[in-house]
């Protein structure tokens, strides 16, 4: 008996000395460090960890061991921190949730004079350091500790936008009686039909194109309140963003827009668009627009690049074409998109000692690491997605990686400054790379990136970029924009053009509450007044039957003891 | 001293279990439903949810889901439990076993499936919703039905079916008042087991409906996902409710079967 229990008690401590064995406490004493980072699936080149941890191991003889966890939706993550015991010190999310916890008072800001490689290469138009323009400036954060601006809390990782991922074939042959039967469209050919799809999409009309009944049954928007509304919010206020001649921060303060007349706008769009669409997905419309189930998916630029390369290659390694190609566009439409931006934020940490240890000081190294051109670009190839780390306007072959792994996979010139250009489209991609004012000119020599860091075939082209008439430097890529790679490349970098319309979203803070009752006026069918009827006549027929049931067994049973009565 | 171990010693680790998994949660659950976002005791979320045209909605729709859908199963299931419990033939086994047998595969897997052969049929949700979601509903609960029905038709009383024919009922009496009385706890216990999942199921119609039809568990996911956990608590009390009801609604019938052994499995 008293063994059993002893076991008992030995259990606990056991698990207890189990946890606190992972769950690190050790400092300087020669031992691992820890560091806890969190960060949504698939989305770093693993073998950086071991490689950080290398490096540190040589530089100062320290353990480090990266402990990496993974959620999958931002509010699931959001719940594990509220309620989970786990403390992390670096975790990598959404803009708007980096933005929910530091106004909630959960984030520390960052000290970004420990971060030399992110302050140096991190893209100036998404995070600014000098004026309030960024991207990420844009976004104010109020807590108990002051006025900030999500500028002073999260380091960016990713980045990339809302669009429209559709396959013209697919739109056309599946709806081909109504495009036949439609004015504009029955007497182009299938070819100008196909061109006039394409730029439907990145015209002012790409969202209303969703709610047009010629293509009915083949788009799927995605089960995200947030990005729904984003795409109701550019409806509801075409007219608007179409006419106005507002500054780009009083347009992103209504692409925010959560007043309530707003919201009941945008729900009566929403429940239109739901009668029209095929339906609402996160993850299988991916999927679903390669093996051609859908024709039309409302995608993250990211998603997009995985789906038009699958749609293009026909094995898993991305090396071998496929002999039907499902060709896949992506699109901004003219009038906007959202911009989102993955952040990475260290939350607050009660103890004060904390600040000093070799925990918190590895972290920003690690987050630094991250930052640095040769780590971005292992973990852009290997995630598809677009890094807040970019080049700047110099020689230097790491300064300039990320620019010269930009030429690498899309510039179809030869690089050459005397080569005739004319014959090929030109893609402006400028404010994406900072590029320095008392710069005359630069070279960027694609070899380093394609033998040192890709390990690919050595590209020795070298490309010249020098002030043009207008005293500016362009970065101008010369590509076919229906090709394979053009494709990709307006996936992954929006046009310059676009820029001034990419807006950014707001966490909705106390409005949030109404927004998800709104999605879910918008999720739940109403039901049909005749089953209501109907309903109701049932349970009235049920509860009349057992009623009178009841009443003519008691009148039965009342008859019964009159006569007995009578009998005696 | 000795070692011994008694039999209620042995319960240990499952009662742990029970308190850890069970009970503990069902506690949180209470305390979330009635208290606010502060963790004050309030009965917003109660008020919210009968107050809410939607919530009642959604409760409604799937209970009319649960009800068609285990009438549709047990009209189907009935026969076919009949045939192969009083067939002689030797591969009753295996037919049994191939009803089965999709079950050992995990159900979202399954379900992905299905997808993709009602899209090959050309019965995709995208173009109807309602018939994709009650055919994987009727695919995923039918052997829940089939099992306990055939295993209480294996022990029919053959004497008494007999006897009824004998005494000048016609095929339809016989199967009236002999055949289907006996196996009320077969079908009390089928109903039970498709019920409630098909209420509660939330990837069959997330799945094949393409998102566009939400039942009670897909409520309940979207309140703890938006971080309302006190409404989602709250609905989650009303499920738990329901499952009561029907235990106590259907504990009549479940008892008279413990003189023929449980047919439930």
């Amino acid at each position: 008996m008293k063994k059993i229990y002893k076991t008992f008690f030995f259990i606990p401590f056991l698990l207890t000395s189990l946890a606190s064995c992972s769950n690190n406490q050790v400092e300087n004493n020669g031992e691992t460090i820890f560091v806890h980072v969190l960060n949504a699936e698939d989305y770093i080149d693993m073998t950086l960890l071991d490689s950080f941890s290398q490096m540190i191991y040589e530089r100062d003889g320290k353990n480090v061991s990266i402990i990496y966890d993974t959620y999958d939706t931002n509010e699931t993550m959001y719940n594990s921190l509220k309620t989970g015991k786990t403390t992390y010190d670096l975790i990598c999310c959404s803009e708007y949730m980096v933005q929910r916890l530091a106004n909630e008072g959960f984030l520390h800001t960052l000290d970004f004079s420990k971060l030399p490689n992110y302050t140096n290469y991190t893209t100036e138009y998404l995070h600014s350091f000098d004026d309030e323009n960024g991207k990420l400036n844009l976004l104010p954060v109020v807590n108990e500790y002051g006025t900030y601006t999500l500028a002073d809390y999260a380091a960016g990782y990713m980045r990339g936008t809302l669009g429209i991922l559709f396959n013209p074939d697919y739109v056309l042959t599946n709806n081909q009686d109504k495009f036949d039967n439609n004015p504009e469209w029955k007497n182009l050919s299938y070819e100008e039909r196909k061109e006039k799809l394409i730029e439907t999409f990145s015209s002012e009309d790409g969202y209303s194109f969703l709610w047009n009944d010629l293509i009915t049954r083949t788009q799927s928007i995605k089960d995200s309140m947030r990005d729904t509304y984003a795409i109701g919010n550019f409806e509801v206020f075409k007219d608007y963003y179409l006419n106005t001649s507002d500054s780009y921060n009083e347009r992103n303060t209504k692409f925010n827009d959560s007043s309530d007349e707003t919201i009941e706008l945008i729900k009566n769009k929403l429940i239109e668009l739901k009668t029209n669409i095929f339906g609402f997905e996160v993850d299988s419309g991916k999927n679903d627009i390669v093996t051609q189930k859908i024709g039309v998916n409302v995608a993250w630029s990211g998603d997009a690049v995985n789906s038009i390369n699958r749609g293009y290659y026909a094995d898993d390694e991305w090396t071998k074409p496929r002999e039907d190609e499902v060709e896949l566009h992506y699109a901004i439409p003219e009038i906007g998109a959202n911009v989102w931006m993955d952040c990475f934020a260290t939350p607050l940490q009660e103890d004060e000692n904390y600040y000093s240890s070799d925990e918190y000081k590895y972290t920003l190294e690690f987050l630094d690491f991250l930052s640095s051109p040769e780590n971005a670009i292992a973990n852009v190839y290997y995630n598809g997605y677009t890094s807040f780390i970019t080049s700047d306007s110099s020689s230097d072959e790491i300064d300039n990686a990320m620019l010269a792994y930009m030429l690498y996979s899309y510039d179809i010139s030869d690089g050459d400054d005397d080569e005739d250009l004319s014959s090929y489209e030109t893609y402006d991609i400028t404010p994406f790379f900072n590029i320095e004012e008392n710069v005359e000119s630069f070279t960027v020599d694609l070899s380093y990136v394609s033998e040192t860091l890709l390990g690919e075939e050595v590209d020795d082209r070298v490309f010249t970029f020098s002030k043009n008439e207008d005293g500016e430097i362009k970065i101008l890529i010369h590509y076919d924009p229906d090709s394979f790679e053009g494709r990709l490349l307006s996936a992954q970098y929006p046009e310059a053009s676009v820029t001034n319309t990419l807006y950014v979203m707001n966490d909705y803070g106390p409005q949030n509450d109404k927004i998800v009752s709104m999605w879910e006026d918008v999720k739940v069918n109403p039901l049909p007044l005749w089953i209501v009827i109907s309903l109701l006549t049932f349970v009235a027929l049920v509860l009349g039957y057992l009623g009178s049931y009841k009443l003519i067994r008691i009148y039965k049973l009342k008859r019964r003891k009159k006569l007995r009565e009578l009998n005696k | 001293m000795r070692f011994s171990l008694q039999r209620k010693q042995l319960c240990i680790p499952y009662f742990i279990f029970l308190i850890l998994f069970v009970v503990i949660p069902i506690l949180f659950i209470v305390f979330y439903a009635f208290t606010d976002s502060n963790g004050n005791f309030s009965f917003d979320a109660l008020v919210g949810f009968f107050t809410s045209t939607n919530k009642v909605n959604v409760l409604i729709q799937s209970l009319l889901f649960s009800v068609i859908n285990t009438v549709i199963c047990l009209v189907v299931g009935y026969p076919i439990a009949y045939i192969l419990a009083s067939s002689k033939a030797k591969f009753n086994y295996v037919v049994v076993m191939l009803f089965v047998m999709p079950m050992w595969i995990n159900f979202v897997l399954r379900t992905g499936a299905t997808r993709d052969v009602l899209t090959w049929i050309g019965l995709n949700g995208g173009q109807h919703p309602y018939i994709a979601t009650f055919i994987g509903l009727f695919y995923n609960y039918l052997p829940f039905v089939i099992l306990p029905l055939y295993s209480t038709m294996l022990k029919l009383d053959k004497a008494q079916i007999e006897a009824a024919s004998d005494l000048g009922c016609n095929r339809v009496q016989v199967f009236t008042k002999s055949i289907f009385p006996q196996t009320i706890p077969g079908v009390v216990s089928a109903a039970q087991m498709v019920f409630m999942p098909t209420m509660s199921s939330y990837v069959i119609p997330e799945t094949l409906s393409e998102g566009k039809i939400i039942l009670f568990g897909n409520s309940i996911y979207l309140g703890f996902s938006n971080n309302q956990w006190n409404s989602a608590s709250f609905m989650a009390i009303v499920m738990l409710a329901i499952v009561c009801l029907s235990m106590l609604v259907t504990r009549n019938y479940t008892e008279k079967d413990q003189e023929g052994g449980s047919s439930r499995w």
